[in-house]
C-alpha cells in the first residue's frame, strides 16, 4: 500500500488510541448499546400480541375432544393433512391438540415463517380459542383448556416447504448491523473532526505540501475504519468468549446451535458493512472538506446519524419482513439504505436483484463521496473562514 | 545557473475578481529571492498556487521543470505559511516525527530532538503544542518547514511577531539552508532584510510585477533608492492616482 497513506494511518490511530475519551466510548458504548436495544425491544413489542385477525385462516386437528363439531375452523383428521395445508398455503394457521394433551400440557402450532416474527405471539391465541368452548372446569381436560396451563410450540416452515430457522439465520445479519450502528454513534463526530481539524488548526496548508489531499483523506478514513474494528470487537471479543466459556450450559448450547453461518450471507453482509461505513465516512468527512470549523461541522452530525438510524425507528415494520413503499424507500435511500439493507437480508426480505441493486448503490455512492470529499477538502483546505455553500449557512 | 521556480504568463481570478494579472519570473537555484508587495497584492496566492493548492486561471506554474507534487521526494519543498498551524493536542516530537516521516526524512526523531536541542524547546518535546508560546510554536514550525533539506524554501513572513533574538535565530537557520545550497523564496514586508539577505527580487503590484531582478539593478532602475523608499514610491502612485 502506499506508504504515505500508511503514515497517516498510522499517525490517526495511534493519537486516537492515546485519548481517553476514546476508551471511554470503547467501554461505554456496549452497555449504551445493550440499554438501548432493550428499551428498543421493549416499546416495540405489541400490546395485542394474542389476537389473530379475522380473515385468518385457522384449521384444527382435535384429537383431545373440546372443540365442538360446529366451529368456524377447518378441522383435518390427522397431524400430517394439516402441516401440508399449511405448506401448501390453504390455511394460515395450524394447531394440532393430541390425544394426550392433559399429560403433555402441549399443542403445536404450524405456520409460515413471515419475518423474523420476533415480536409475533399470534400463536398464543388459541388459549382464548379453547376456554371459550369450556364451560365449567369439571375434567382435567377442560381445567386444562380454562386455565391456559399448557405450552403452546410454534413450528414455522419456509416458503419452500422447509421448517424455518429464521432466528438463527438473522444473527449474523443482526451483528453486522449492530456493528454498523455502533460504528455511527462512536465514530460520527470524529469522522467530521478528523477533516475539519486541519482547517481549523491551521495545518492544512503545511501538510498538503507533504502528502497530497487524495493520501491524507484516504489515511484519514482507513484509520477510521481500523479505530471502528477495535471498537467492535471490544463489544463482541467479550461476548464470543463468554458464550465458548458457558457452552456446556444448556441454554448457550441451545443458543450457539441455532446460529447459522451461511457462507453466501456471510459475504453479503461483509460487502454490506464495508460499503456501508465507507458510505458513511465519506458523508461525514465531506461535511468535514466544506465546512471551514468544527462548530459548523458539528450542527451536520445529527441529521445524518438520524437518517443512518431511520430504519431503527421501523423496526417492528422491517422485521415483520412486510414489503411496502416505506421499507423500499429506507432501503435505497441513501443514508437509511446501509441498516435497511442488512435489516432485510436478516429477515430474508429482499430479492436477489433487490440487493445486488443496493449493494451496487452503496459501492458507487461510497467512491462518489470519497471522490467528492478529496477534491473539497483541495479546494477549500484554505478557506479558512468562507467555505459553506449559501444554502447551508445560518440565517 | 539553472531554474528551481518558473513562473509564465500566470493570471488568477477569483470569481470577477483578478487578483494576478500576467505574471512571469524565475528562481535560480540556491539564490535567496525575494517576494515583495503590499497585503493582498498576490504573493501568497501565487506562492499557493506554484504548491498546487489552487488552480490558476492561465499560465505554468513549474518547480524543477514540473507541477509540484507533495510526494514527489526528488525536489523537497519546505513551506512556512502565512497562516500558520500545528496539531494543537498532539505533542511537539509527535508532530515533528509525523510531518518528518510525511517528508521522506529517514530519522525523523533524531533530526527532530537535534533540532529542539537548537532552538532551545528540547524540555518541550513531549509538551502539547498548544502549550507553546507562539514564538515556540513558530520555531517547531520552521524545524518542520526545513526537514529533510530542502532544495527550495518559501518562507511567508517568517520573522512575523518574533522578538530580535528569535529573529537572529532563525535568520542564521535560513543562513544555513541557503550555505547548503537551497533556494529560498522569502516573502517580508522588512526591506532591509531583503536589502541584506536577497539576490534578487520582485514586487508586485495590482497583479504585475513592479520591479523584477538583482536588487542592485531594482535600486539602480529607481535612481539608487532604498527599497523601502522604493516600495512606498511604488505604492504610493496608488494612493496618488
Amino acid at each position: 500500500m502506499n506508504k504515505p497513506i500508511l503514515k497517516v494511518t498510522k499517525f490517526e490511530i495511534i493519537r486516537q488510541l492515546k485519548k481517553p475519551s476514546f476508551w471511554v466510548a470503547v467501554l461505554a458504548m456496549p452497555v449504551l448499546i445493550g440499554i438501548g436495544l432493550i428499551i428498543s425491544v421493549v416499546a416495540s413489542a405489541p400490546q395485542e400480541a394474542t389476537t389473530i385477525s379475522d380473515d385468518t385462516k385457522i384449521a384444527i386437528t382435535d384429537e383431545a375432544g373440546i372443540i365442538p363439531k360446529d366451529n368456524p375452523f377447518a378441522l383435518y383428521a390427522t397431524k400430517d393433512e394439516g402441516i401440508e395445508a399449511v405448506k401448501e398455503n390453504q390455511v394460515d394457521l395450524y394447531y394440532y391438540i393430541p390425544a394426550d394433551f392433559t399429560e403433555t400440557k402441549k399443542v403445536e402450532a404450524y405456520r409460515i415463517q413471515n419475518g423474523l416474527g420476533l415480536f409475533d405471539q399470534q400463536t398464543e391465541a388459541l388459549k382464548g380459542i379453547l376456554a371459550g368452548y369450556v364451560e365449567k372446569e369439571v375434567t382435567d381436560l377442560e381445567t386444562l383448556a380454562l386455565t391456559g396451563g399448557y405450552a403452546i410450540e410454534d413450528i414455522k416452515f419456509t416458503s419452500d416447504g422447509e421448517i424455518s430457522n429464521a432466528m438463527g439465520k438473522a444473527i449474523v445479519p443482526a451483528v453486522f448491523v449492530i456493528a454498523f450502528f455502533i460504528f455511527v454513534c462512536v465514530f460520527g463526530n470524529r469522522m467530521l473532526m478528523t477533516v475539519v481539524e486541519e482547517k481549523e488548526n491551521r495545518v492544512s496548508e503545511m501538510i498538503l505540501t507533504a502528502v497530497s489531499s487524495k493520501h491524507l483523506i484516504i489515511g484519514k478514513i482507513l484509520a477510521l475504519l481500523a479505530l471502528g474494528m477495535i471498537q467492535i470487537l471490544a463489544l463482541f471479543v467479550p461476548l464470543v468468549i463468554f458464550m465458548i466459556a458457558n457452552s456446556g450450559n444448556e441454554m448457550m448450547s441451545a443458543i450457539m446451535s441455532m446460529i447459522v453461518i451461511d457462507p453466501v450471507t456471510l459475504i453479503i453482509c461483509v460487502a454490506l458493512f464495508i460499503f456501508s461505513i465507507l458510505l458513511f465516512a465519506g458523508f461525514c468527512t465531506y461535511i468535514g472538506a466544506i465546512t471551514p470549523t468544527a462548530k459548523d461541522a458539528a450542527q451536520f452530525i445529527g441529521p445524518i446519524i438520524i437518517g443512518v438510524v431511520l430504519p431503527l425507528y421501523f423496526m417492528q415494520l422491517m422485521l415483520s419482513g412486510e414489503v411496502n413503499g416505506l421499507v423500499e424507500f429506507l432501503t435505497y435511500f441513501p443514508f437509511s439504505a446501509p441498516i435497511a439493507l442488512m435489516g432485510r437480508v436478516a429477515v430474508g426480505s429482499i430479492s436477489t436483484t433487490g440487493l445486488i441493486i443496493g449493494i451496487v448503490e452503496l459501492a458507487v455512492l461510497s467512491v462518489v463521496v470519497v471522490r467528492a470529499t478529496v477534491v473539497s477538502f483541495q479546494k477549500n483546505a484554505i478557506n479558512f473562514s468562507v467555505a459553506l455553500p449559501k444554502f447551508l449557512k445560518k440565517g | 545557473m539553472k531554474n528551481i521556480v518558473e513562473i509564465k504568463k500566470f493570471k488568477m481570478q477569483f470569481g470577477r475578481k483578478t487578483v494576478i494579472k500576467d505574471l512571469s519570473f524565475e528562481v535560480r537555484e540556491g539564490e535567496i529571492f525575494g517576494f515583495l508587495g503590499s497585503n493582498g497584492s498576490g504573493k501568497t496566492t501565487t506562492v499557493r498556487t506554484l504548491l498546487g493548492l489552487y488552480q490558476p486561471t492561465s499560465g505554468e506554474l513549474l518547480i524543477a521543470g514540473k507541477k509540484f507534487d507533495p510526494e514527489d521526494t526528488s525536489v523537497v519543498v519546505g513551506y512556512l505559511p502565512e497562516e500558520r498551524g500545528l496539531y494543537r493536542k498532539e505533542s511537539v516530537i509527535d508532530t515533528m516525527v509525523y510531518f518528518g516521516e510525511l517528508k521522506g526524512l529517514r530519522n525523523a526523531r533524531e533530526w527532530s530532538l537535534k533540532y529542539l536541542k537548537r532552538v532551545g524547546l528540547l524540555d518541550k518535546a513531549d509538551e502539547r503544542v498548544e502549550k507553546l508560546s507562539g514564538g515556540q510554536q513558530q520555531k517547531i514550525q520552521l524545524g518542520i518547514t526545513i526537514m529533510n533539506n530542502p532544495k527550495l524554501l518559501i518562507l511567508d513572513e517568517p520573522t512575523k511577531g518574533f522578538d530580535p533574538v528569535n529573529r537572529r535565530l532563525l535568520m542564521d537557520i535560513i543562513d544555513e539552508e541557503h550555505k547548503k545550497g537551497c533556494a529560498i523564496i522569502m516573502i517580508t514586508h522588512y526591506m532591509d532584510e531583503v536589502e541584506r539577505l536577497c539576490d534578487r527580487a520582485i514586487l508586485l503590484k495590482d497583479g504585475v510585477a513592479r520591479a523584477y531582478g538583482e536588487i542592485k539593478a531594482i535600486r539602480k532602475e529607481f535612481g539608487g533608492k532604498s527599497l523601502d523608499q522604493i516600495f512606498i514610491d511604488v505604492y504610493g502612485e496608488a494612493e496618488n492616482e
